[in-house]
């Protein structure tokens, strides 16, 4: 399932992941308290960072860059992708119910919330184009070029461990990654905790987007097409929709 | 003074069961009293005096509607209100078709072996017969031109009928139609069905045969006698009639028999039964209820009351074998004693339902069992389904359902009733069907049904309801926001996502249609994705609601129905 929801505002932060995902979370929590406790709360206060069944995107049209906002003359689109039913209904009405959405001094006004139809995956070979950049990571925490003969096996790994998290059953064949158009992106992103440890402002996430061609099962690519492919798909990275 | 004799009939298999309800039945018709056990019933020899009588009386009295002497003399009606101005074509031919009718039927084997047993004979029927000529008419003659042959042949069919009516005519001749058309259904061979035997007096017979040689027995039955009757073990002296029977008369009682639980023989004949046995065995078509050619009897034999009750069954002309069957099942149920419901387990047992299908000459037997739990989900549910009864749906130009046939079919079955809930949601979208309030109770009887099975697969009663009112609200918002018209396509994509039982669909539609009046998916439904019973049962419950309007404006005629039904 997958919902947009536009917001009209003046200006969004540059690094703007943050305030998409407290706006997420905000609308779980006025839809049901409990169920966004069980989705983001171990305990009363200890965070649940176990990876949620959804992904989004945003996309901000027409907009100037000032140095560290876009400065917003027509509206920025939300995308978020789930399938995930419980997920989708709790975030709609939560959506629905928060007109008005302050982050810090930026201040966001619900347009509109439209149900976007998803395309039926037919074969075992889909190109998709990332709605937001993929991200890898190895081991070691390193985010991965995509040159790198280890990158389709993060890949693997990463894709494996997101469907076992949704359906309990992980990979159910291994997936060829083959970029078409792929450039690097670099996400700035600003975190609270990341910036006292190493006294830095911003994050920077190095990640790709554009056009690529992914084989599997197709039960596997189906469901990925709804989660989303790679890290951080909670945080704004790895949403993809089908071309062609 | 004579001490009088009494015997008693234990329930066995129920082949001997159907015999003893019979027996019961044709005491019963003919007001002799008897004592009923828990497990027996017992009668005095007493009893016997002019059983034959008595056996003819009970079949005659059951059946006549359905015999061919009903249908020839009933047409006195038609003669009697005869007037010639209401003649016209159609009442022409109407006319010209009972005469073929009553030709065809006074010229037949069966009347006319009739006749030859028949002492009065004021008539001759196969004169008569040759007397009685169609109506004919030309092209250029008019109705009225045939008048003079209309009034004669009438009153050829009149006088006809008056013979028939006589009381020693209409005795045989009954008799002869219930032989043909239920008895022989059952047994053959010996006593009046043994072709030999096809000229004489088929009362006599009857008691030549069964009754006399069980009073004779009863008189001294020996003790030490050497042999054992198969059915009862009373003892026989002798392993030749008139002391010992066996069973080869009885027609084929199917594979099931051969079950050794079930008090069986192998039909090689040297199985013998006393001549207790052998009467209780002619009265087996009298334990079971014959509609056109297909029998049931239902051995409920948790008590000899029970077993009567349920086989006790008042025909109509037009009753088929169908709504029989639905009525017997009904009766079942409101034969199980519920004033104690903690002892409904012990109460209920597992019940045997006989059918029998004349036509087929190999296994005219089929055996159904209704268990322990179908029956409690039937009880259970009672009042709803008998609202049912003779509910039926058009489903095609000449085809219907019958909805109390469906529900009790599947839940006999053991089957969900989705797919007819289904069904029946698209006939309604389709304006062929709007008694929603049957589809209210079916969802709520197939709730109950899931929930007997699995309890945590159950929809709490007010859960459904709420999602009966959700589908309301969203109804109203939608006439209100003047957007009716989109109401059916939301309709349909609900019904075809409950069919296919995918609830991303079902969710999608949903979420589209509240997305559309900007208002709040309700929560209810999450309960429901995790579990496809669950999600049917609260989806359709849904759907009901959606279609609120409709179910407003029939209840006035439902309450009605109800009540006529009830
Ligand atoms: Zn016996």
């Amino acid at each position: 399932m997958r919902l947009k929801c536009e917001y009209k505002t003046k200006e969004i932060p540059v690094g703007y992941n943050m305030l998409l995902v407290s706006l997420i979370k905000e609308a779980l929590k006025k839809s049901d308290e409990n169920y966004f406790n069980k989705l983001y709360k171990y305990d009363e206060n200890i965070a649940n960072k176990r990876s949620k069944n959804f992904t989004f995107a945003a996309y901000i049209k027409n907009y100037e860059r000032a140095e560290e906002i876009f400065k917003v003359n027509d509206r920025v689109i939300l995308n978020i992708s789930s399938p995930d039913l419980e997920f989708m209904i709790n975030l709609y009405n939560g959506l629905l119910k928060l007109s008005k959405f302050q982050y810090k001094t930026f201040e966001l006004y619900k347009l509109k919330i439209d149900l976007i139809k998803e395309k039926k995956l037919a074969t075992n070979e889909v190109i998709f184009k990332t709605l937001s950049p993929i991200c890898i990571k190895n081991k070691n925490n390193y985010f991965m070029k995509i040159e790198d003969d280890k990158y389709i096996d993060e890949l693997n790994y990463i894709a494996n461990l997101v469907l076992k998290n949704y359906r309990g059953e992980g990979l159910r064949e291994n997936l060829m990654f083959m970029p078409l158009d792929m450039k690097k992106v670099v996400v700035k992103e600003e975190i609270r905790g990341f910036k006292s440890k190493t006294n830095r402002k911003y994050l920077y996430v190095n990640s790709y987007s554009g056009t690529f061609k992914m084989k599997g099962n197709v039960k596997d690519l189906e469901d990925l097409y709804a989660l989303g492919v790679g890290f951080k798909r909670n945080q704004g990275f790895g949403m993809i929709e089908v071309i062609g | 003074m004579k001490t009088i004799n009494k015997i008693r009939l234990e329930l066995a298999d129920w082949l001997y069961n159907a015999g003893i309800v019979g027996v019961a039945n044709i005491l019963d018709a003919n007001d002799v009293a008897y004592k009923r056990g828990i497990n027996y019933i017992e009668f005095e020899e007493t009893a016997l005096e002019n059983f034959e009588e008595k056996y003819f009386k009970y079949f005659i009295d059951k059946y006549k509607k359905f015999t061919s002497w009903y249908n020839i003399v009933k047409y006195e009606d038609v003669i009697l209100n005869f007037k010639e101005e209401n003649v016209d074509e159609e009442y022409l031919e109407n006319i010209n078709k009972q005469i073929d009718y009553v030709k065809e039927k006074l010229k037949s084997a069966s009347y006319k072996s009739a006749y030859v047993i028949i002492q009065n004979k004021e008539k001759d029927l196969l004169k008569e017969e040759k007397q009685l000529n169609k109506i004919k008419k030309n092209k250029k003659q008019k109705v009225e031109d045939v008048l003079p042959n209309i009034k004669e042949q009438l009153n050829r069919m009149q006088q006809i009928i008056e013979y028939l009516k006589t009381d020693e005519v209409a005795k045989i001749i009954l008799a002869k139609n219930i032989i043909y058309d239920i008895i022989a259904k059952f047994w053959s061979d010996v006593s009046f069905l043994n072709k030999n035997n096809n000229k004489k007096n088929m009362y006599e017979e009857y008691r030549i045969y069964f009754v006399d040689g069980t009073l004779q027995y009863i008189e001294k039955i020996i003790e030490k006698a050497k042999y054992k009757c198969f059915v009862c073990d009373r003892k026989i002296s002798k392993l030749s009639k008139p002391v010992s029977y066996d069973l080869t008369w009885i027609n084929k009682m199917g594979v099931d028999m051969s079950r050794k639980t079930s008090h069986f023989w192998d039909l090689s004949g040297d199985t013998f039964i006393c001549p207790i046995c052998n009467f209780v065995y002619s009265c087996i078509p009298a334990g079971f209820t014959v509609i056109k050619g297909q029998g049931l009897f239902i051995n409920q034999n948790s008590s000899i009351n029970n077993l009567i009750a349920v086989n006790k069954h008042a025909l109509e002309r037009n009753t088929t074998f169908e709504e029989l069957e639905d009525a017997s099942y009904f009766s079942i149920v409101e034969n199980i004693n519920q004033n104690k419901v903690e002892q409904l387990d012990k109460e209920i047992e597992n019940i045997q339902i006989i059918k029998l299908d004349s036509t087929n000459v190999v296994r005219p037997y089929t055996f159904n069992i209704l268990s322990k739990d179908k029956l409690k989900v039937m009880n259970g549910n009672k009042k709803m389904l008998q609202s049912m009864i003779k509910v039926k749906v058009k489903v095609g130009t000449k085809e219907y359902l019958n909805l109390y046939k469906e529900v009790v079919t599947r839940l006999y079955e053991g089957k969900n009733q989705f797919d007819l809930i289904n069904q029946l949601f698209h006939l309604r979208l389709d304006k062929k069907f709007n008694k929603l309030h049957f589809i209210d109770m079916i969802i709520k009887i197939n709730n109950n049904f899931i929930g007997g099975r699995e309890k945590k697969k159950m929809v709490h009663h007010k859960v459904i309801n709420d999602c009966k009112g959700f589908g309301l609200d969203l109804r109203i918002s939608y006439v209100n926001k003047k957007a009716e018209n989109k109401l059916n396509g939301i309709s349909y994509r609900l019904l075809n996502a409950l069919k296919t039982k995918n609830t991303s669909k079902f969710m999608d539609t949903l979420l589209n249609a509240y997305m559309y009046l900007n208002k709040q998916v309700p929560t209810i439904f999450i309960e429901g994705l995790k579990d496809t019973d669950k999600f049917q049962t609260l989806g359709y419950a849904f759907l009901l609601g959606l279609q609120g309007e409709e179910m407003k404006e029939n209840k006035k005629d439902d309450i009605k129905e109800d009540m006529i039904n009830g």
